[in-house]
């Protein structure tokens, strides 16, 4: 229950810094961040639980909110994404730095590939053939370096939540 | 165990996805307005907190002193220029009136009611070019308005809640505008790109056209009011064996840092489905 807790009291907050912010901080429209996801996929790497994954639900709702586009898009896109660093966090050696790449690489990858799915599905006028793919590799970049740097907070603080006391 | 919070899940996940189907299908047949219209009154006054907070920290840093005064002289320069081309055009206006009356004609005035609006926010996605305004229906704000700044066309109104609205930016690729180009009086197209830039096509191949050229809204179609400029000619790619020509155009609003924006509250967008002729059946 706190994890779903501190999902509603610090999802949204990212998700309007995302909107007001960091469109202002993406050097030139150059290294766009996406700090939901990041954030989603980072505390399902870090909290493997059921629960995280409402996250996901959670985090997309507010960027549908906050978007132009069809509401439900960012919550598929996000579950997709989540459920993959959902599923790798319950590994053993999800510390690992080259798990949490590959898990940041792949879920920023699926993410961004079913929302441009979506988008088509629902009439967007979307150029497959030319779509801004420097955009997305630079996206990725920073997404996954953003994801290894807040990892050990994360992980801390699931640590903490989830941290019961035992009666001797 | 794990075999069991595997499959726990991924039930999880196809329930969100669910959700998340239903959400979009509901979306998509324009059923979810009250829904949307309740989140935006919840973020709103949030955003609205939130952009005054960083605003002053990160968007408009304070200008230097030195940077302020050669600003100060550049302005008045331009003002006085400004102001003797104002009375030669009030000059143009008042011969322009006064034969439009001799002819009994109907002009088109570009004169329009303005509501003024702050920029709170852009979408989440940087894929989508749109920016989220503090100004909703309840300010008097519809679908499909025309947003300028003082500059020139920004995009329209794409949604709109009781607090806030989405305007769609012009260099969005889902924007197709029906523009002039001022000094050949060419008529063209002008679509975003997904790379944020404008393209301007079905430019006639007789047409003559250089970069510099001023890029206006032409009114056809009856979207957008007439004569709004919206860009400048940067580029032309003009081949024998094309049909028409291209031009890259430059937006002449910076797009990427508009804090206020104008709404055009007097202009009706006009319905032409019904002025287009469906096919009569043949046993009529």
């Amino acid at each position: 229950m706190r994890n779903i807790i501190l999902g509603l009291l610090v999802i949204p907050l990212l998700a309007i810094f995302q909107s007001t912010l960091l469109p202002y901080l993406n050097f030139h429209g150059k290294f766009n961040l996406d700090l939901v996801l990041v954030l989603v996929l980072s505390w399902n790497l870090a909290y493997p639980d059921s629960e995280s994954l409402l996250w996901a639900l959670l985090g997309g709702l507010m960027l549908d909110a906050l978007s132009g586009a069809h509401m439900g898009i960012n919550i598929i896109s996000l579950t997709v994404a989540s459920l993959i660093a959902n599923l790798a966090g319950a590994r053993v050696w999800s510390t690992h730095i080259i798990l949490r790449i590959s898990v940041g690489i792949a879920g920023t990858t699926i993410y961004y590939l079913v929302y441009f799915l979506l988008l088509t599905i629902t009439g967007w006028r979307t150029d497959w053939a030319n779509l801004p793919i420097e955009n997305f590799v630079r996206s990725i970049i920073i997404n996954v370096f953003v994801m290894i740097l807040i990892l050990p907070s994360v992980r801390w603080l699931a640590v903490k939540i989830t941290q019961r006391t035992i009666d001797i | 165990m794990y075999r069991n919070k595997l499959q726990t899940n991924v039930i999880l996940s196809a329930t969100i996805i669910a959700i998340g189907i239903l959400l979009l299908s509901l979306s998509y047949s324009q059923s979810l307005s009250k829904f949307k219209g309740a989140i935006s009154r919840i973020m709103t006054p949030l955003q609205v907190n939130i952009y005054s907070l960083v605003e002053p920290l990160f968007i408009n840093q304070p200008i230097a002193p030195e940077e302020l005064v050669n600003l100060n002289a550049t302005l008045t320069a331009e003002t006085a220029l400004l102001r003797s081309e104002n009375i030669r055009l009030s000059e143009a206006v008042y011969e322009r009136d006064m034969l439009a009356a001799l002819l009994n004609y109907t002009k088109l005035d570009n004169v329009h009611t303005y509501i003024s609006a702050n920029v709170i926010g852009k979408d989440t996605s940087s894929f989508l070019q749109y920016v989220i305004i503090d100004i909703g229906t309840t300010g008097g704000v519809q679908r499909d308005m025309p947003v300028v700044t003082d500059a020139g066309l920004v995009g329209i109104i794409n949604e709109a809640t009781p607090r806030a609205s989405k305007v769609l930016l012009v260099n969005s690729d889902q924007m197709a505008v029906n523009v002039r180009i001022q000094n050949s009086r060419a008529d063209g197209v002008l679509f975003g790109q997904a790379s944020k830039d404008l393209r301007l096509r079905y430019i006639a191949l007789d047409a003559t056209i250089s970069a510099g050229d001023l890029v206006v809204t032409s009114g056809l179609g009856g979207s957008l009011p007439a004569n709004i400029p919206v860009g400048a000619i940067a580029s032309v790619r003009s081949r024998a064996y094309d049909v028409f020509q291209e031009a890259e155009v430059l937006p002449l609003a910076n797009l990427d840092k508009i804090e206020i924006v104008m709404i055009i509250t007097d202009f009706t967008a006009t319905e032409l489905n019904p002025l287009i002729s469906t096919p009569v059946p043949d046993d009529l």
